[in-house]
């Protein structure tokens, strides 16, 4: 009976490998291509590649966005997703370095791999935070060699990203490449019009708006600007500039100090003068333990912080207990896009974060 | 048997002669790329150029609108949209950001290759090991406390073709002492046409999930008795060569087919260290992803090769692998199963003609319950390969304890009974591991 067995199970394995010969002879599927493929590492980037790419694309991201961006697995169905892409596109900065490796080499896709025209990691020519200049290492917890990668959320970074996924669109398509100047304007002038407003954006023009923003300009020149023109023409209240947008609703709420629970806020908390006062792991990757919540405590009575801001994947138990004891707001935002509402794409994304921290900022200053 | 050995040959044949085909079309390509390449320098170049002549107007023009009414500036409406202007060099920035792009500066030290070192740590309390036996020369007894292995991982690519993966382990052996050994050595192939990916070198054999798994990246502190059964505490693991393919499917699954041929050096279900014959293990994976949380691997391989130097008695070895695996999205950091069963048959012809049916497996449930603890069961039961009438039954039950990505410490009880050649075996073990990493943070397989 058992030898049996065997023999069946024997059987059974010559035919599946029989099986597997006869499958190598058929042909392969080819699609008609006439977009595209991108796959992505987070939903953030997907939603810039979508914005920018438009109909000449199609765009998958490997992370759902609602997952640690650090932690994605090397699963085999991403594998299949990125042997189809024609571009891989990348947060970079080591921030994928558990799984990009895996994946990459796992597709056997040669047009995606490192150093290829089809290999984009939009992490070039932003405004980096955190790169160590000293020597580094694991004592320091997660520390990352490259700088802090969550560079994504400083919207000044978000329209480099954007710029680099238009010039190598424009490498790859260079057929559509007007097209993708033209999406890319489009959601340059979007994304300003958030950041400043859309009539400062639309009469001063974006470039000009960062630039004067990244010398701490901006004010200065919005008052000197409104001077000139009562000087020209006092009746011309139609030409007054006031700031807007993201800018304008956390303006009355700059140096507010907040606790952050991982250190994934600082480009958000830079761009917007808010003060970063200690965080919720005592070294970055490290969960709290009681001593370090303890002493988070009392750096929040001290300072006087009422806000804790942290992502929805993280346990918020921690956070609670210590808004509980010293009566603080514990403020749960995605810092990626994720398929609801206030969340569907990269600036929605954004919005959402400057609209609960500014009406969370306000309820604790009244 | 000679099916066997034909359908091999098929496979490789088939291979061989893409790969020959690929060959060609990765010349012409790489000329087409080349060309392309110079195309877009010059193209570059050339915009390189127009740029910093439009930025060099624009820096005038924008010197000269500040210095006339500033007013003028409001007439500017560009209310439509415009194609973006070209990426300039941004302009003096806040102190705090860092100016010097680090991830571009090219640097020596990018040609040396990514160094890990592991160390693995026991703790053993209860009689002898399994698969050890006391000296009863010397009468030397097992120590509690092993450093079990310390194992140094070397890994980077070669050249525009492949990449190296180097694991030496040393390790201690039965008496005591330590020894250095490869591992793993081996160059993959990673440019191949059709799909196709090769490995040459020392490996472990594709055969199922926990023979191909290094020591710390198990999640129970040894390996499943029905391995070490069939095919020894090292696995089966020996230098040769593998062609792996992914199988285009409508489904577009992940059904991946390898195929090695390596060294007839197992002694436990082959020939052992006289052989001079070679051994052929197939495996046929397919992964599911059943929806965002779970998934489902499903795999079978086969091993043959001779059992004795003499060539002329065979052992085939089956086995069928299932893992099952869930993590939640957004609790992710905090919350995971695994669940990984396999079951292996083995047919040993034996000089006297007869053949010995054995099989054996296991099966082990993890669960992850918060971000650094996890519980694990396992249950295993195997006969011995070379006389079905013995068997072991064993039940272990452990906790992990992830202090963080780089170490972990890991408590595990394992009770084992029935029958093995020195009798009736009632054992019970206790061992505590830790297990630690520094250097290249590894990527973990799926």
């Amino acid at each position: 009976m058992n030898s049996l067995i065997n023999e069946s199970i024997r059987k059974g394995f010559l035919f599946c490998m029989i099986l597997g010969s006869i499958s190598m002879a058929r042909p392969c599927k080819c699609q008609a291509k006439d977009t595209l493929n991108i796959v992505t590492t987070t939903t953030n980037l997907e939603s810039i590649a979508k914005a920018v790419g438009g109909d000449h694309v199609s765009v998958t991201s490997i992370g759902s966005g609602d997952e640690d961006p650090h932690f994605i697995q090397a699963k085999p169905s991403f594998m299949m997703k990125a042997k189809k892409a024609d571009l891989w596109i990348c947060v970079g900065m080591e921030l994928e370095i558990g799984y990009e490796g895996l994946i990459l080499q796992g597709s056997r896709n040669p047009r995606i791999q490192f150093n290829t025209p089809g290999h984009l990691d939009v992490s070039e020519g932003i405004l980096k935070l955190e790169v160590p200049t000293g020597k580094i290492d694991r004592s320091m917890g997660d520390v990352h060699p490259l700088g802090n990668p969550h560079y994504w959320l400083d919207p000044y970074n978000g329209r480099i990203i954007a710029k680099n996924i238009c010039s190598r669109l424009k490498q790859l398509d260079s057929v559509h490449a007007a097209d993708y100047d033209r999406n890319l304007g489009a959601f340059l002038l979007k994304l300003d019009s958030a950041m400043f407003g859309s009539k400062l954006t639309q009469t001063i023009g974006g470039e000009r708006l960062w630039q004067l923003q990244l010398n701490s300009g901006l004010d200065k020149f919005i008052r000197d600007y409104n001077e000139k023109i009562r000087q020209t023409d006092p009746n011309a209240k139609d030409q007054i500039l006031s700031l807007d947008g993201w800018l304008a609703k956390l303006k009355p709420f700059e140096h507010a100090k907040v606790v952050l629970y991982h250190l994934s806020w600082p480009y958000f908390t830079q761009r917007f003068n808010l003060d970063v006062v200690a965080e919720l792991e005592p070294k970055p990757g490290i969960p709290p333990g009681p001593a370090h919540i303890l002493e988070v405590i009392n750096t929040m009575k001290a300072e006087n912080v009422k806000i804790i801001l942290m992502e929805p994947f993280y346990n918020r138990d921690d956070a609670d207990a210590v808004a509980k004891k010293i009566d603080a707001k514990v403020i749960v935002v995605p810092n990626a896009v994720i398929g609801q509402k206030e969340t569907d794409d990269y600036i929605a994304m954004l919005d959402n974060i400057v609209t609960c921290l500014s009406s969370a900022l306000s309820e604790v200053s009244k | 048997m000679r099916t066997i050995k034909f359908s091999f040959f098929i496979i490789f044949f088939f291979a061989g002669v893409s790969l020959a085909g690929g060959e060609n079309a990765d010349n012409n390509d790489m000329q087409l790329l080349r060309q392309q390449v110079k195309e877009l320098q010059q193209q570059m170049k050339e915009s390189d150029e127009r740029h910093s002549a439009e930025i060099k107007m624009l820096k005038e023009e924008i010197e000269l609108m500040k210095q006339k009414n500033v007013s003028a500036a409001a007439t500017v409406q560009n209310q439509e949209i415009k194609p973006a202007e070209p990426i300039k060099p941004t302009q003096p920035l806040a102190e705090s950001y860092a100016t010097k792009p680090s991830l571009t500066t090219p640097s020596l030290q990018s040609f040396n290759p990514e160094i890990s070192a592991i160390g693995d740590m026991i703790f053993h309390g209860g009689p002898t090991p399994k698969g050890e036996t006391p000296d009863t020369i010397t009468g030397n007894k097992t120590p509690k406390f092993q450093l079990r292995e310390v194992e140094f991982g070397f890994s980077n690519p070669v050249d525009p073709y492949g990449r190296v993966d180097l694991i030496l382990a040393i390790e201690r052996q039965d008496n005591g002492e330590y020894h250095p050994d490869i591992e793993e050595g081996y160059f993959t192939f990673t440019n191949l046409p059709y799909d196709l990916q090769a490995r040459a070198g020392k490996f472990y054999s594709a055969f199922g999930k926990a023979n191909m798994m290094h020591t710390h990246a198990m999640p129970w502190v040894d390996r499943p008795n029905v391995i070490n059964k069939f095919f020894g505490d090292e696995g089966l693991n020996d230098a040769g060569a593998e062609i792996s393919w992914l199988v285009p499917n409508p489904w577009d699954n992940y059904i991946e087919l390898t195929a090695d041929i390596q060294n007839d050096r197992n002694s436990e279900s082959f020939a052992g260290d006289n052989a001079n014959g070679l051994m052929y293990v197939t495996h046929l994976k397919d992964f599911f992803e059943l929806n965002k949380t779970s998934t489902l691997e499903v795999g079978g391989s086969f091993a043959t090769a001779n059992n004795n130097s003499n060539e002329n008695t065979r052992t085939n070895v089956e086995g069928l692998d299932l893992t099952y695996k869930w993590r939640p999205s957004r609790e992710g950091l905090y919350k995971s199963v695994t669940w990984m069963n396999e079951l292996l048959f083995s047919q040993r012809q034996q000089d006297s003609g007869d053949t010995v049916n054995a099989h054996g497996g296991y099966s082990s449930l993890e669960y992850q319950f918060s971000r650094r603890w996890s519980i694990f069961g396992r249950y295993d039961f195997t006969q011995f390969p070379d006389d079905s009438s013995l068997h072991e039954n064993s039940y272990s039950a452990g906790l992990t304890f992830r202090q963080s990505e780089f170490m972990f410490w890991r408590l595990q009880f394992e009770h084992t009974e029935g029958e093995n050649f020195a009798g009736n075996v009632d054992r019970n073990e206790l061992f505590l591991q830790a297990d630690f990493l520094i250097g290249q943070h590894p990527a973990h397989r799926y």
